[in-house]
């Protein structure tokens, strides 16, 4: 190679734009996966109930074992179970569109799921 | 007076560079482990050497020498997982970066190549652990494999310019900057 510059200012531009190009990516594909509108709960693959998150309230869900979820704040969690892994309860809660919580003994999952519109806001 | 480059001379390069790219991969598993969180994840140091096969000898060389290097570096260090990383990282970022030979220069050629490398890690980690969560390692990780491959590329290139290797040319396709 010719003896010329070693590193070029395109160079350190070409790093920079690659690194912004791939995080921008990153946070644009984040961002669609917004606040989630309902909790589907399915049982056995069936889906069971639909539970919107913005209003507080247990849920309780019997099958081989029981499972109590809670709403509130917009946020689902497994409030208490008595199956025997307590995977569910240890999870913590979820409130984006696409996150999940499962019981696998009693064959349950929580889905989150949005709607088409963007709420902006929301009262009452 | 250069002898030729035939068949011969090829291979006894590629076999001190595989040797060379195992002792980087060792050092670079030594390192890895201990300083990022991701198991099997490796900084690219062996890297170096696929870029210097890439513009020295051709794809085909490359590709060897980088699935014979991972091989044997599983085998000696027992970090049999890391072995997946490694095809899928340096096959990748070898095809990435010979698609790429003509059209940029070979600090641009080598960034992209890490930041693919660290890119095919991270996915080939979601497949085995089943953990989409791991995305959220990737702009650090992309960070990271830009910056190897910045400094592995300004090294290649320091040792291109200093060094003359004459009696092997440079493969006939390359951009030069």
């Amino acid at each position: 190679m010719k003896n010329s510059k070693l590193i070029l200012p395109s160079d350190i531009l070409y790093t920079c734009l690659i690194i912004v190009v791939c995080i921008g990516t990153l946070l644009y594909l984040n961002n669609n996966a917004s606040v989630g509108n309902v909790a589907v709960i399915r049982q056995n693959g069936q889906e069971i109930a639909r539970l919107s998150l913005h209003e507080d309230r247990q849920y309780t869900l019997n099958g081989d074992y029981e499972n109590i979820f809670e709403i509130s704040n917009g946020h689902i969690k497994v409030l208490s179970t008595n199956c025997p892994n307590q995977q569910c309860t240890h999870y913590g809660s979820i409130h984006k569109t696409g996150s999940s919580i499962i019981c696998a003994p009693n064959k349950v999952s929580i889905t989150i799921e949005g709607e088409e519109d963007e709420i902006d806001a929301f009262t009452g | 007076m250069h002898l030729p480059v035939d068949k011969t001379r090829k291979i006894v390069l590629a076999s001190i560079l595989c040797t060379i790219a195992m002792a980087l991969s060792i050092i670079d598993i030594s390192i890895s482990t201990f300083l990022v969180l991701l198991p099997g994840f490796k900084i690219g140091l062996a890297n170096i050497v696929s870029l210097f096969v890439l513009y020295k000898i051709g794809l085909l060389y490359a590709l060897m020498i980088c699935v014979t290097r991972s091989l044997i570096t599983a085998l000696l260090s027992g970090h049999v997982m890391g072995l997946f990383y490694s095809l899928a990282g340096g096959l990748t970022s070898i095809i990435v970066m010979f698609l790429l030979m003509r059209l940029l220069g070979i600090i641009k050629v080598s960034v992209t190549g890490g930041v693919v490398h660290n890119i095919m890690q991270v996915i080939v980690a979601i497949i085995f652990t089943d953990t989409p969560q791991i995305v959220l390692y990737l702009p650090i990780l992309i960070v990271a494999g830009a910056i190897g491959g910045f400094l592995m590329g300004v090294l290649c290139k320091l040792i291109f310019q200093k060094i003359k290797f004459d009696s092997f040319p440079m493969n006939k396709i390359y951009k030069n900057n």
